[in-house]
């Protein structure tokens, strides 16, 4: 038939050839059926043409295998198969330029319906066509793509979708954008509208993102578009069918990226769909703020964020969320920042906790936000706080009444549980039990609870000595802190007529270790602590033995062993002296009289010895108390009362009226200032009567004969008032001298282990150290450093001043 | 090695020195022998030491029959190896200096004297010789030179001076300085030299409502680097590795200033009524 040796095939020839691929082409897109062997011949045609073989080749070598094939002509470039690409290429732009007019033909949402149809059947045509020209595929585009060259490296299936993009949607791309906006839009208005179209035709936008292969800067990944991507599109798709066999360069590039996978998704609809959002929620915003109350505002932005996440699950590109939420949350809450935090302090005041926790949600979406909420929030704790104290003071000035006084540890507990009850539950319930929050409402109560109207007046009482320049200090309210701290567990602890039963106190235990965790200056309770204790074991007034173990339970687990080592040791000996009393009062020493003693180790009891103080009775302390019955008044009275007490009264048994000045010899008291008030406080309690000013030596004082009282038994035994500003000021020097010890074991200790340090590292070092107990400054810590080096611990080093070393 | 060198070699090298140096050849020479000849480190020495060197001037050998006699001269009549009080009285005024003067603490220092007040005949012996003076005269002469040497008061001469003071002037026995003591040292040492001086005083009396009775060597040493360091009060940080006494100090002055700035406030607005009226 034809020549067969022709190596050239003429022009008409391939323009015939060409006349019929066309027209099978045209089959596909327009969907016209084709018969099996028309498509079979279509394949042998353009097999013929691509390898510029003679046409009259045997019909059977298109079903010959076409690896032989491809393996005899492989090293050869045939400049038949470019012009066979460039053919199909023209092809495609013609259809499509034709399908472009006929799109704009359509009004807006129809061209949506338009351009989808349109899109599922190309997809389908251009898998069908890609078959037919697999053998161009594998040889020609192979090579060209093997040499990076830009020219046909796309497969004829990817040919068809990038020429789709150039061609046909950016001619379209305004409209297309426009209407899904229009849709979108009609849809956050509450709009019902027909998300599957929006879908579908986002899902083309994904689909056209085929990078250029020679561009090895843009990776492409092995499953362009695949269906997994896509949200809403759960049955495999016509695109997914080509993709199947899509892989011609995964080997080449597998480095993946989902980024560059959608970029033209990206480039021509998320950019500007992100722009479009903000600018519908930046007037939205602006418009309901103006119109609604903050409280709703919050609400419909939390709904807007929750519609957001709905619309991606439903049409968008799930790498879209992560902008779309971002933006949504810069236009509905950084923008009105201040606006919320303004609304936040209104609704910290009012206590609205489920306002709070909504501003919280919203805000933990924003950085930086929360960490402004907390230091608000920390300032709000410390203003409420303060009020609370200053309701504290006011109520004691209120009641007046001389036992209003005594309430004032109480009241101070309770006021500080009160208001941080409030919060950890605002905490719990608005704010999700933030760490964050926690630890403002920590720094808050430490902040407070040491210096606050109550601390700070009680600390005006105690003014410390004279410091630098003349000027009276005030005392330190920290230290305040912890002695009303010790005054109210004292009160807990000891018995009294209303008290709560033993669940309550444990709660209130509980609670005073919940203030304790702020006190700064530890130590000044545990000195209080172990004086109240002292009393209350001596006196014999504690609620119970558990009680107080609980208590110190508790200390210990908070601070350790050392920390309690001393009034446990208390315990230990109230309970030996119990053995020891029962055992002296055991025949043969038959006593009349009640008698109890107790032997305390005097390193763990916090009293101060009296020296020179010599009784009809020998005696340890003050804490000591008697009963004296008085056979002098109508009546027989016995006074419970205290060794000064009974001294004084003791000497009336020589003679019914003494001189002041021979009450000071020769009851030997050894401070006459003490003597004096135990005169003072028997002329008031009626029992002694004077002639004067109890001051002067030379008034007269004599037992009353009037005195009356209802009772039999009385108690007259109270503390000194001269004794209590003694062992204040004697505490308070204890503890200086405590920490002092403290300070210098804790230099000695780091530079024992140091050898040489720098003062810097030495001071943070010793802070670090000592912290737990209390807060030490830092010109005390120099104060020890200089004392260290007086004692020659330490030395300067020679060559630097901030260096010291530890002298062995 | 160096010993097996030549003698032209040696005299080479001695040449060499003097000619850096200006000294004379016997004096290069010794100074050489000591360093081995190593030429580099004898002129590194000499010019290190130079204040302690034999001064070029008593190019001949001091005399030690001469110092002998001089100090027989203020002997105490009842213990002839010691001059006391009285005895310094008259060698200072025989040198025409004023006991408590800046330039008898520097002899006392050149002397190594072990307490105040008191030279013992070894320390006036060798402290003579030391400084290549024989009589009287050559002594006043020189004085100058030895207060130059300790004229700055950042220099290491000067810090040592500063730092012998402490010893010298302390009690026997004592760990500290006695605050009056101290206060008068440092008002001989630190006159023109320290900015504060009269503060300093001020506030070593007490003025701050503190009593002190003593100075820790420490303290002491630290206060030169206060003197040296600290030009004005808001470098000073209350912080740093400064003794307690240099923060009072500070805590003081700082105070004191302010109600000086008070004071002037005042006044100055009472001027400007003055004006109006």
């Amino acid at each position: 038939m034809r020549p067969s040796n022709n190596t050239r095939t003429s022009q008409a020839q391939i323009a015939e050839a060409w006349e019929k691929i066309k027209h099978g082409m045209d089959a596909c897109f327009f969907e016209r059926s084709m018969t099996r062997s028309a498509w079979m011949d279509l394949q042998t045609q353009v097999y013929n043409l691509a390898v510029d073989v003679s046409v009259n080749e045997p019909q059977g070598s298109s079903s010959r295998p076409l690896s032989s094939s491809r393996s005899k002509k492989e090293p050869c470039v045939n400049p038949r198969c470019a012009e066979v690409y460039e053919k199909v290429k023209k092809y495609l732009e013609n259809y499509l330029q034709q399908l472009s007019e006929e799109c704009k033909k359509h009004p807006e949402e129809d061209m949506l319906v338009f351009y989808k149809q349109k899109w599922e059947s190309y997809i389908k045509a251009a898998s069908t066509v890609d078959g037919l020209f697999e053998y161009v595929n594998r040889t020609y585009v192979q090579r060209q793509r093997d040499h990076n060259s830009s020219q046909g490296s796309f497969i004829v299936k990817e040919l068809a979708l990038v020429t789709w993009r150039d061609t046909l949607f950016m001619s379209l791309k305004e409209r297309i954008t426009t209407a899904l906006f229009q849709l979108i839009s009609k849809e956050r208005n509450g709009e019902q509208i027909n998300t599957q179209l929006v879908s579908h035709v986002l899902q083309s936008l994904v689909r056209l993102s085929i990078p250029n292969p020679w561009e090895v800067t843009r990776p492409i990944p092995p499953h362009v578009g695949s269906p997994s991507s896509f949200n809403s599109f759960q049955s495999p798709s016509p695109c997914h069918q080509i993709n199947s066999t899509g892989n011609l360069n995964r080997g080449r590039r597998d480095m993946t990226s989902t980024q560059n996978s959608i970029f033209f998704y990206k480039e021509n609809f998320e950019d500007e769909f992100i722009t479009e959002t903000e600018e519908f929620y930046r007037n939205e915003s602006a418009q309901y703020l103006r119109e609604h109350s903050f409280t709703d505002y919050m609400n419909k932005a939390e709904s807007r964020f929750e519609e957001e996440k709905y619309r991606v699950s439903k049409y968008l590109h799930n790498e879209t969320e992560r902008r779309l939420i971002q933006s949504c949350e810069k236009v509905l809450i950084e923008a009105h920042i201040d606006r919320y935090y303004q609304e936040y302090t209104v609704l910290l005041r009012d206590h609205k906790t489920e306002d709070l926790s909504r501003v919280y949600s919203l805000c933990s979406r924003v950085k930086d936000s929360l960490e402004k909420l907390q230091e608000m929030f920390q300032e709000h704790v410390i203003a409420k706080g303060m009020e609370a104290m200053d309701r504290v003071l006011e109520e004691i000035d209120r009641s007046k009444a001389p036992h209003g006084k005594s309430e004032l540890p109480k009241l101070f507990a309770e006021g500080i549980i009160g208001v941080h009850k409030q919060f950890v539950e605002l905490i719990k319930n608005a704010f999700k039990d933030n760490a964050g929050f926690l630890t403002a409402l920590d720094m808050a109560n430490e902040q407070y609870i040491n210096r606050n109207p109550v601390t700070v007046a009680q600390a005006s009482q105690n003014q410390m000595p004279i410091a630098a320049g003349g000027q009276p200090r005030p005392g330190d309210p920290a230290k305040s802190c912890a002695e009303l701290l010790a005054l109210y567990v004292d009160s807990l602890l000891r018995v009294s007529a209303r008290k709560a039963d033993d669940n309550d106190l444990e709660d209130h235990l509980q609670d005073s270790m919940l203030i304790f965790k702020y006190i700064t200056e530890k130590d000044v309770f545990a000195r209080q602590f172990s004086r109240h204790l002292a009393t209350r074991l001596v006196q014999g007034s504690s609620v119970s033995d558990d009680a107080e173990q609980s208590m110190i339970e508790k200390l210990k687990s908070s601070c350790g062993f050392e920390y309690t080592n001393k009034f446990q040791k208390m315990f230990t000996d109230v309970n030996l002296s119990k053995k020891l009393s029962e055992d002296f009062k055991k025949p043969p020493a038959e006593l009349e009289f009640d008698f109890s003693i107790i032997v305390g180790t005097s390193a763990s009891w916090p009293f101060n010895s009296v020296k020179g103080y010599i009784l009809p009775k020998e005696v340890l302390d003050l804490m000591c108390k008697g009963e004296i019955s008085a056979n002098c008044f109508p009546r027989v009275y016995v006074f419970v009362a205290t060794m000064y007490q009974m001294g004084v009264l003791l000497l009336f048994n020589k003679s019914p009226t003494l001189s002041v000045q021979h009450i000071v010899q020769e009851s030997g008291i050894p401070n006459k200032e003490s003597c004096v008030q135990v005169v003072q406080q028997l002329v008031k309690l009626k029992i002694l009567s004077a002639t004067g000013d109890e001051r002067e030596d030379a008034t007269e004082v004599s037992v009353s004969g009037s005195y009356h009282n209802k009772k039999v038994k009385v108690p007259i035994g109270m503390p000194l008032k001269a004794e209590q500003k003694h062992d204040r000021t004697h505490t308070d020097r204890q503890v200086e001298e405590d920490r002092k010890n403290v300070i210098q074991a804790a230099i000695v200790r780091i530079m024992k282990m140091r050898k040489r340090l720098n003062h810097n590292s030495l001071i943070q070092e010793a802070i670090d150290q000592v912290k737990f107990r209390f807060q030490p400054t830092i010109a005390s810590i120099k104060k020890e450093i200089d004392a260290l080096i007086e004692k020659e611990f330490l030395r300067r080093a020679d060559d630097q001043r901030n260096v010291y070393e530890y002298v062995a | 090695m160096y010993n097996r060198l030549k003698n032209s070699e040696k005299d080479n090298l001695v040449k060499q020195f003097q000619s850096v140096t200006q000294v004379d050849a016997k004096e290069a020479r010794d100074i050489l022998r000591k360093y081995n000849w190593k030429l580099d480190e004898a002129i590194d020495y000499f010019f290190t030491n130079q204040n302690r060197r034999v001064p070029p001037s008593s190019g001949h050998r001091v005399d030690r029959k001469a110092i002998e006699n001089v100090f027989r001269n203020y002997a105490n009549p009842d213990k002839p190896d010691f001059m006391f009080a009285d005895e310094i009285i008259r060698f200072c005024a025989d040198l025409k200096l004023d006991p408590t003067s800046l330039p008898v603490l520097v002899l006392a220092w050149k002397f190594k004297a072990k307490r105040q007040c008191v030279f013992t005949k070894t320390e006036f012996l060798e402290g003579m010789y030391e400084l290549g003076c024989d009589s009287i005269d050559k002594l006043r002469s020189h004085v100058p030179t030895l207060m130059s040497e300790v004229e700055n008061c950042k220099s290491d001469s000067f810090k040592q001076l500063y730092r012998f003071t402490f010893g010298y002037a302390k009690d026997e026995g004592k760990k500290n300085l006695d605050i009056d003591t101290a206060c008068a040292y440092w008002c001989i040492l630190l006159e023109n030299k320290f900015t504060f001086i009269d503060l300093w005083r001020l506030f070593l009396s007490g003025a701050d409502g503190k009593k002190r009775n003593t100075i820790p060597e420490d303290t002491w040493n630290v206060t030169l680097d206060f003197v040296n360091q600290i030009s004005s009060f808001d470098q000073y940080d209350t912080e740093g590795a400064w003794p307690t006494l240099l923060d009072e100090f500070v805590e003081f002055a700082r105070w004191t200033e302010q109600e000086r700035q008070k004071t002037q406030k005042t006044s100055g607005e009472g001027e400007e009524v003055m004006q109006i009226g």
